[in-house]
Formats: structure tokens, C-alpha cells, sequence
């Protein structure tokens, strides 16, 4: 069943991509836009620990080149998939730019933001993920919410396979250890 | 949540957070206008004759010819009693084919139209009129299955770029009047069309 829903998806997409090449107008674009851009900017808010300035900037510089591109795209990986490996790499540039590594810490607006969908048990984890050091935090997103294997992410981050394996086992640890603290910090204040 | 400090695997409960963590957000809204303004720039998104138009420096000239021509259709419309159908005469709607390319002398071409439209309604003869705008839904049932794709005109083909609903006794008047169009000596196409009545 999943096969034939990413199959009908492809084949969507391949539509919406030929309309755009042959018209290179505004609504077909749109329509693109808004069939990707809600996965984009959830990818870019979690690989850059919930800057929404950031992630914002990261999916439009995501979508230029993609455009720019566009018409040698051969169809050999699906649409989304090409896309994100675009905006991984845009964030990876983004990050080597700034020449420091960030620990992200979620801002009391990204807090309210989920606070109002999500319940609080996702908000813990949404604030391990984006607190952890920016080489574990794209790892664990790609592999354990995006489902990226590690061949993937080793092609994707210019790391290799065995790389990826230890830094999600690292990554893991210490997200359970500030899930532990908050926990532990939680009880005492009761 | 269970931790699973010794397995550096995920356990079961742990997927099932991770699976239920969202995977869509939308951005703010001024992002789809900042990339399609930057696409637009780059030559990567192509603008329509009509936005081309009405870009820096024409924008403030075309508000002007727009005021003009909704004032000039105001006036027929308003003070014409050809506003209410006149029973005793036909209805004809003219269509008004154009090719995609924008020429200089596009803002002197708009006011003439409204002028003339506005000359048509003292006579009692408009009843209506419109330019169209250049993107649009093209709808078709296939196989029961409904299709509505993006139409936008290609540049180089003839497509409709407006209509004017005018009343005259018969065909004869009818083409007096839409012969005097200014769309006509600009090389646009009119097609006259009559309202059929059954």
C-alpha cells in the first residue's frame, strides 16, 4: 500500500513538475510550493533547533536552487526526496557559514507555538532533539523522523555510514539523559 | 516516555513518540511571496503580459489608465439607460482575441478602449464589459473524473483578453458598432457572437 501511495505521489509530482517547466508560471509553481513546503520548513525548523528565521531562510534558498535545477532533475530519487537532500545540504552550508556550532535552544515562542497542537510529552522530546550538538541533531532527525538508513545520510552529510551509526548512538544517549534530567528536575519541583 | 538507557536502540514506546512528532508546519505566508518575488527577479518564474505591465515604471501610469477606464465603464454603466436590457433590441457579446505581446503603446490603447466603450454606452448600445485576467482554471470531466489544470496563455498564441456585451437592433448594427473597436485597429480579433434567446 505504501509503495502504491508513493508511486501515485511520484507520478503527481512528475505532473505538477512538467506543468511548471513548460509554462514557468506563478499558479503552477504555487502548486508545488504548497504540496512541499509544509515537510520542508518542519525538516528545516529540526535541523536548525526551531530558528523559524532560519528555517525560513533555509526553504527559500531550498526552493531557488530546486527551481533553478529543475529541468535536469532525471526522476532517478522522488521529488521530496530530492528536495530535502537539497535543504540538508543548504542548512549543512548554512551552519559551515556561521563557523560555530549551535546549541539550539527552543524559543519560548516555538514552545507556545506547540504547546497549542502537541501535547507536552512531544514538547520534551522536540527540545532534546533540538538541544542536542548540531552533528548528532541532523543525524537522529534524518534517521529516526525522517527515516533516512545510514547509507542515506552518509551520501546526504558526506560522512561515513559508520559515522552516522555512532553518532545517532551518541545522539540517542544524550537525548534520553536531558529527557531523564527534565524528568528527574520535574519530580523534585513537585 | 520509557528510557532505554542500556538497549541503544528505540523501544517501542520511543518510536511511537517519535512517529507521532508532526511532520508538517506551515511557514508564515510572506515566504510564498518573498520566493516567487525572488524567482520572478531571477528570470525563473516568467511574468505575464499583464504583470509586466503593470511593473515599475508603468505601475503608476496604469493606475491612472485603470481609474480612467472604471470611471469611463461607471459612467455608461450608471448613467446609461442601456443599464437595464432594452427589450425590443438583440444582445451580442463581442469577444476580444489578442496575441500575448505587450506593445509601447498598451496605456494608450486601454484609455481608447474605455473611451470608446464610454461613447457605446451613451448610445445606449453597452450593457457590459471586461478585460479578463491572463490566468485562469482550464475544467474537463475524463473517464467521470473532474480535471481543473492551470491555464496561462502562451505569449506567442491568440487568446481572449476581454469581452463587451452590447445590444443593437441586428447583426448589421451589431457589426457597425464592434467594427468601430478600437481592438480592431490595434490587429486584435473580435469575434461577434448573438445571444441566443431560446
Amino acid at each position: 500500500m505504501q509503495i502504491i501511495t508513493e508511486y501515485l505521489a511520484q507520478l503527481k509530482d512528475r505532473r505538477l513538475v512538467g506543468n511548471f517547466l513548460a509554462r514557468r508560471d506563478e499558479h503552477s509553481f504555487r502548486v508545488l510550493y504548497h504540496r512541499h513546503t509544509p515537510a520542508l520548513y518542519q525538516l528545516a525548523l529540526r535541523l536548525v533547533g526551531w530558528n523559524f528565521q532560519e528555517a525560513e531562510e533555509i526553504v527559500q534558498d531550498t526552493w531557488l536552487r530546486t527551481v533553478e535545477a529543475l529541468a535536469e532533475f532525471r526522476w532517478e530519487s522522488g521529488f521530496r526526496t530530492w528536495l530535502s537532500g537539497i535543504l540538508i545540504n543548504r542548512s549543512r552550508e548554512f551552519y559551515r557559514a556561521r563557523k560555530k556550532e549551535r546549541h539550539a535552544i527552543i524559543a519560548d515562542e516555538m514552545a507556545a507555538e506547540v504547546a497549542v497542537a502537541e501535547n507536552f510529552d512531544r514538547i520534551d522530546l522536540e527540545q532534546a532533539i533540538a538541544a542536542l550538538p548540531n552533528g548528532y541533531r541532523q543525524v537522529l532527525v534524518l534517521h529516526d523522523i525522517e527515516g533516512y538508513t545510514h547509507e542515506e545520510i552518509g551520501r546526504l552529510l558526506e560522512i561515513d555510514a559508520g559515522t552516522s551509526k555512532s553518532q545517532l548512538s551518541h545522539a540517542r544517549r544524550a537525548m534520553r539523559d536531558s529527557l531523564q534530567a527534565h524528568t528527574t528536575g520535574n519530580t523534585m519541583r513537585r | 516516555m520509557n528510557l532505554n538507557k542500556n538497549d541503544n536502540g528505540l523501544s517501542s514506546e520511543e518510536r511511537e513518540k517519535f512517529a507521532g512528532l508532526s511532520r508538517q508546519r506551515q511557514p508564515s505566508p510572506a515566504l510564498e511571496t518573498r520566493i516567487i518575488s525572488l524567482l520572478k527577479s531571477k528570470g525563473l518564474i516568467l511574468m505575464t503580459p499583464s504583470q509586466r505591465f503593470f511593473t515599475a515604471p508603468r505601475l503608476a501610469g496604469a493606475f491612472a489608465v485603470i481609474a480612467l477606464v472604471t470611471f469611463g465603464f461607471s459612467l455608461g454603466k450608471w448613467q446609461s439607460p442601456a443599464s437595464q436590457p432594452d427589450p425590443g433590441l438583440e444582445t451580442f457579446i463581442m469577444l476580444l482575441h489578442e496575441s500575448g505581446s505587450v506593445d509601447e503603446h498598451e496605456a494608450d490603447k486601454v484609455i481608447e478602449y474605455g473611451k470608446w466603450a464610454q461613447t457605446i454606452a451613451q448610445t445606449n448600445r453597452l450593457r457590459a464589459g471586461a478585460k479578463l485576467r491572463y490566468d485562469g482554471q482550464l475544467l474537463r470531466r475524463i473517464d467521470e473524473q473532474l480535471e481543473a489544470r492551470p491555464f496561462a496563455p502562451r505569449e506567442d498564441s491568440n487568446h481572449l483578453g476581454g469581452y463587451f456585451l452590447i445590444q443593437a437592433r441586428d447583426y448589421d448594427e451589431a457589426v457597425k458598432i464592434a467594427s468601430s473597436c478600437p481592438h480592431l485597429k490595434y490587429g486584435g480579433m473580435v469575434e461577434l457572437r448573438q445571444i441566443d434567446k431560446t
